[in-house]
């Protein structure tokens, strides 16, 4: 891993046309700016990771999904 | 024309038969299924829920819902990226579900209204894709948000 120290108002490049750019330093949050071509996905990686393990957590849907058939027909006579 | 036909094996339906014309090709897989890239759409009887059931592996079944049937406000805008890869043309090639995660305890369904599954119904192409909106949680609870639409 490249390791740069930077500071604010400073600029990366990246390839040809990836800028990284900071924007501000304050306390523990570094604010980046990022100019990428449309077809270059920027991500915050730990979003990235709370997708895959919502989906993960997803597959075991599939043995539930009867239970929340009853669940409907519960929640429907609470509110008769 | 031939139409193919192979039978896909489903923990939750058994044997299914599946024309190729039904294969959805994901050519990024889903998110922490990289490698799967083959997907049909299989409807749930009396519910508003589909399966999005792996080809390749018969334990990867997803369960999914229309957005649009828990929260009729749900928009967005398709990006470039997307239209790009899935080659859509027009808005009537678009489907879109996301993916419902039911835990132990039920009553704390969710759905990841963050990361819709995107289809072009007619190239058969689909994608997860992660929207940049605040609007759109990851984790919209399906019985506080909209139990009375869930009934239909």
């Amino acid at each position: 891993m490249l390791v740069l120290s930077r500071k604010e108002g400073d600029q990366v490049l990246i390839g040809e046309n990836i800028i990284i750019k900071v924007i501000s330093i304050e306390k523990d949050c570094v604010k980046l700016g990022i100019d990428a071509p449309k077809n270059v996905k920027v991500l915050r990686y730990e979003l990235l990771q709370e997708v895959k393990n919502e989906n993960v957590e997803a597959l075991q849907g599939r043995e539930r999904l009867n239970k929340i058939k009853d669940l409907k027909e519960i929640l429907s006579d609470e509110r008769r | 024309m031939v139409v193919q036909k192979s039978v896909v094996k489903s923990r939750v339906f058994g044997e299914l038969e599946v024309s190729e014309e039904n294969i959805i090709f994901f050519e990024e897989g889903i998110p922490a299924f990289e490698n799967l890239k083959k997907f049909v759409i299989v409807k749930e009887d009396q519910s508003p829920f589909f399966w999005l059931q792996s080809v390749e592996d018969k334990d990867i079944a997803f369960v999914i819902i229309n957005p649009f049937e828990i929260k009729p406000d749900y928009e967005f805008d398709l990006p470039d990226e997307v239209v790009n890869k899935l080659e859509i043309t027009s808005a009537q090639d678009v489907a879109v579900f996301c993916i419902v995660v039911i835990p132990e305890d039920v009553r704390q369904t969710r759905v990841n209204l963050k990361a819709p599954v995107i289809i072009n119904v007619n190239k058969r192409k689909g994608m997860q894709y992660l929207l940049d909106d605040e609007r759109y949680p990851l984790r919209y609870y399906l019985f506080e948000n909209s139990n009375s639409n869930v009934q239909k």
